[in-house]
C-alpha cells in the first residue's frame, strides 16, 4: 500500500511538471502578449501610441524577452519560496496573494458540493432503481434529464429566480457581504459567509446531481441483475440488506472513480456559475487572465486544476483499492 | 417415504408489456427425503422459472402465480402452502437458505465480489442459527473443508476472484450446506463447469445428499447429468411437463416424443450411428401451439395433436406422460387429485 502511495505520488509529480509546461506554452502561443494587451488598453484610453522604447522596456523588465522555456524555469524556480509570479491584469499583483483566498474556498465549495450532491443523488438513485419502472422512477428520471441537458449557467440563473423571488431569500450573489469582502477572517465575518452559503451551495448541488443520480440508478439497476443478488436473497436475507450490503456497496464503486475527475470539474466546469453568482472562487481571475494571455496567473490556476486532479484521482485510487478487493495495489 | 415439497399443477405466468408468457403452465411433482427429482428440458422450458418459484424469489410485479399449489412439509410443524406466503415476509426467508437452499449455475457471478467467501458463508449462518462469530466462523470452515476445499482456514479469508471456477461452486455448495438444509436447488450447477470438475461436483453433492438425507432437484439440460444423479425425472417442454417417470424408464423406455428425441440427441461413447436432432427449434413464447407444444416438432403428430392438448396418461405406478399415443390407457389428470 505504502509503495503503491509513493509511486503514485512520484508518477503525479512528473505529470505535473509536463503539465505546467505545456501549459505554459500553450497559453503563449496565440500571437501577442500579455505585454501587447496591455499596450493595446493603454492606447485606446489615452488615445496616443506608446514610444516602441517603452514597449520593449517593459518586455526586458518583466523578462518577456527571452526564450519561453527560460521564462518557464524562471516562473518555477519562485514556487519553493511561494512566489508563483505576478499578474499584470492584476496591477502586478503577486499571483499568490489573489489566488490565496480563491483556492480556499474553492475547494470548500467543491467538497461540500460533492456532499451535497452524493448525499442526495446516491439514495435518490437508491430509491428509482428499486422501483424501477414505477411512477416515482419516471419522474425522477425525467427530472435528471432535464438537469443533465440544461446548461449549469442556466440553472443558476432558474435556481437564483428561486431563491430570490420564489423562497424570497434576501441573497444577491456573492459569498460575503461588501463590508466582508476583502476583510481578515472574523467571527463576524464566519457569520457572514455562513449566510450567504446556502443559495451557492445548493445551486451547485443540484446541478452536479443530475449525472451522478443516474449514474447510481444504472450501476445498481446491474447490479440488482447479477446472480448473486438472487443468491443473497436466496440464502434468506432481508430484502434491504441485499439492496445495501449487497447491491449499493458495489454500485458506489464507479461513482468513486468519478470523483477523481469530478474534483477539478467542480472548480472549472463552474466558472460560468461563479461569474453568474459573483463567487470568489478560482473561475472569474482564471478566465480573465485567459483572455489577456496573462500567463503567471492562467499558469498557476492550470496548475491548481491539474494539483486537484491528480490529488482527486490519487484519492480516488487509494479508496476505490480500499472498497473493491479485486483491484490489486501492485 | 417422507415426502418433503409437494407441486400440483403449478403455473406461473409473466405479465410483460408485450402480453403474458405461461412460463410454468402445470407442472407437478412430489420430492422425498434423501431422493433426487431431476428436471430436464432445454432453455426456456420453465425449469429455472419453476425453481424460482417454489424459493418465491421472482418479483411479484412481473411474475404472478396463477393456479397451483406447493406444499412444504417442515421437518416438525404443519406443512407450509407457499404460494400462499408473503414472498418478501419473515416465514419464506426463515425457509429460505436453511430449509431449501439453492445453488446456481454461474459460480463465477453467483458470490458477491467484494465480500470474503468466509463473510458469505458466515452470513447464512448467523442469519439463521443462533451462534457467535466465532462458532459461524468455524462452521464456515468445516463446510469449506466438507466441499473439498483445501487449506479452508486460509480460503475462508479470500475474495471470490481468488477461487477458480469449479473451486467457487464448491463454495456456494458449502455456503447453501451452512445450514443443513432439507431440500437442495440445483439449477445447472455443472453447466458452466469443466467435465472432470462436473463430476467431482455431482459425486460431491450426492454424498452430501446421501450423508444429510437431503432431497434434491436437479435442473439441467443435459441428460448425462440426469443418468448421474436422478431418481425420478420430469421432462419439461414449454412450462409443461410432458413426461415423469423414473430414471431408468426415462432411459431405457422413454415414452413421450420429446423425451426420445432428447435422448437421439446424446452423443453416446461408443455409439456408432448419427445422432438424430429434434427437427425445428422451441417456439418463441408467443408462438405457443394450440393444441399440444409439441406437435409442430413431433415426428409422430396426429390431427388431434394440433387440436386438442394431451391430458396426462397414467402409465405406471410412477410414470405419466402427456401424449396422445398414449390414450388407450385410462386418463387421469393431476387436478384430480
Amino acid at each position: 500500500m505504502t509503495t503503491f502511495i509513493i509511486r503514485r505520488v512520484f508518477s503525479a509529480a512528473i505529470t505535473l511538471f509536463l503539465i505546467t509546461l505545456i501549459s505554459f506554452i500553450v497559453i503563449q502561443l496565440p500571437p501577442g502578449d500579455v505585454v501587447s494587451n496591455w499596450v493595446r488598453q493603454q492606447e485606446a484610453s489615452t488615445g496616443q501610441p506608446l514610444p516602441p522604447e517603452t514597449i520593449e522596456n517593459l518586455r526586458r523588465t518583466y523578462g518577456f524577452d527571452e526564450p519561453i522555456i527560460i521564462q518557464y524555469f524562471k516562473w518555477i524556480d519562485g514556487f519553493p519560496r511561494g512566489d508563483f509570479g505576478f499578474s499584470i491584469e492584476y496591477s502586478n499583483a503577486p499571483v499568490a496573494d489573489i489566488l490565496a483566498q480563491r483556492t480556499g474556498l474553492t475547494v470548500f465549495l467543491g467538497v461540500a458540493t460533492l456532499f451535497i450532491s452524493w448525499g442526495l443523488a446516491i439514495p435518490f438513485g437508491i430509491f428509482a432503481a428499486t422501483r424501477k419502472n414505477s411512477r416515482w422512477d419516471y419522474f425522477l428520471s425525467t427530472l435528471s434529464f432535464i438537469g443533465i441537458s440544461t446548461p449549469d449557467f442556466l440553472i443558476a440563473v432558474i435556481y437564483l429566480f428561486i431563491a430570490v423571488f420564489v423562497l424570497k431569500t434576501d441573497y444577491a450573489g456573492g459569498l460575503f457581504s461588501q463590508e466582508f469582502k476583502d476583510a481578515p477572517w472574523t467571527w463576524e465575518r464566519l457569520l457572514d459567509f455562513a449566510k450567504h452559503l446556502p443559495v451557492p451551495l445548493a445551486i451547485l448541488g443540484l446541478g452536479g446531481m443530475a449525472g451522478t443520480f443516474r449514474i447510481m440508478r444504472a450501476n445498481l439497476l446491474d447490479i440488482l441483475d447479477q446472480q448473486f443478488i438472487e443468491a443473497a436473497r436466496a440464502k434468506g436475507l432481508r430484502e434491504r440488506i441485499v439492496i445495501y450490503k449487497h447491491a449499493t456497496r458495489i454500485a458506489v464503486n464507479p461513482l468513486i472513480s468519478r470523483v477523481g475527475m469530478q474534483l477539478p470539474l467542480l472548480i472549472s466546469g463552474t466558472i460560468i456559475i461563479s461569474i453568474v453568482l459573483d463567487l470568489p472562487t478560482l473561475g472569474p481571475p482564471f478566465i480573465r487572465a485567459l483572455n489577456r494571455q496573462d500567463m503567471f496567473l492562467a499558469g498557476t490556476v492550470l496548475m491548481i486544476l491539474a494539483i486537484f486532479l491528480l490529488i482527486g484521482n490519487l484519492i480516488a485510487d487509494i479508496v476505490l483499492a480500499w472498497s473493491d478487493p479485486r483491484i490489486q495495489y501492485e | 417415504m417422507d415426502t418433503v415439497l409437494e407441486v400440483r399443477n403449478l403455473k406461473t405466468y409473466f405479465y410483460i408489456e408485450q402480453g403474458v408468457i405461461r412460463a410454468v403452465d402445470g407442472v407437478s411433482f412430489s420430492l422425498q427425503a434423501g431422493k433426487t427429482l431431476g428436471i430436464v428440458g432445454e432453455s426456456g422450458c420453465g425449469k429455472s422459472v419453476t425453481s424460482r418459484t417454489i424459493m418465491r424469489l421472482l418479483s411479484p410485479t412481473l411474475a404472478r402465480i396463477v393456479a397451483g399449489s406447493i406444499k412444504y412439509y417442515p421437518a416438525d410443524g404443519a406443512p407450509v402452502e407457499l404460494t400462499q406466503v408473503d414472498p418478501s415476509g419473515d416465514q419464506i426467508r426463515d425457509i429460505r437458505g436453511n430449509e431449501i437452499a439453492m445453488i446456481f449455475q454461474e459460480p463465477m457471478t453467483s458470490l458477491n465480489p467484494v465480500y470474503t467467501i468466509g463473510q458469505q458463508i458466515m452470513e447464512a449462518i448467523l442469519l439463521h442459527q443462533d451462534v457467535s462469530k466465532e462458532r459461524a466462523r468455524a462452521r464456515a470452515i468445516d463446510v469449506l473443508r466438507l466441499v473439498g476445499i483445501p487449506l479452508p482456514e486460509q480460503r475462508v479469508d479470500q475474495y471470490p476472484h481468488e477461487f477458480s471456477g469449479g473451486m467457487r461452486q464448491r463454495a456456494m455448495i458449502a455456503m447453501a450446506l451452512s445450514c443443513n438444509p432439507r431440500i437442495l436447488i440445483a439449477d445447472e450447477p455443472t453447466t458452466a463447469l469443466d467435465v472432470t470438475i462436473e463430476a467431482q461436483i455431482l459425486e460431491l453433492i450426492q454424498q452430501i445428499q446421501h450423508d444429510n438425507n437431503m432431497a434434491l432437484i436437479m435442473i439441467t439440460h443435459d441428460l448425462n447429468v440426469i443418468g448421474e444423479v436422478a431418481d425420478h425425472v420430469i421432462v419439461m417442454y414449454l412450462g409443461q411437463v410432458v413426461e415423469s417417470a423414473p430414471v431408468d424408464d426415462i432411459f431405457e423406455n422413454p415414452k413421450h416424443p420429446y423425451t426420445q428425441g432428447l435422448l437421439n440427441s446424446l452423443p453416446m461413447i461408443g455409439r456408432g450411428d448419427r445422432l438424430e436432432p429434434i427437427i425445428g427449434s422451441v417456439p418463441g413464447p408467443h408462438e405457443r401451439p394450440r393444441g399440444c407444444s409439441f406437435a409442430p416438432r413431433c415426428p409422430h403428430v396426429m390431427d388431434r395433436c394440433r387440436a386438442e392438448m394431451p391430458p396426462s396418461f397414467v402409465l405406471g405406478p410412477a410414470s405419466d406422460v402427456a401424449c396422445w399415443l398414449y390414450d388407450e390407457t385410462i386418463e387421469v389428470s393431476h387436478d384430480a387429485n
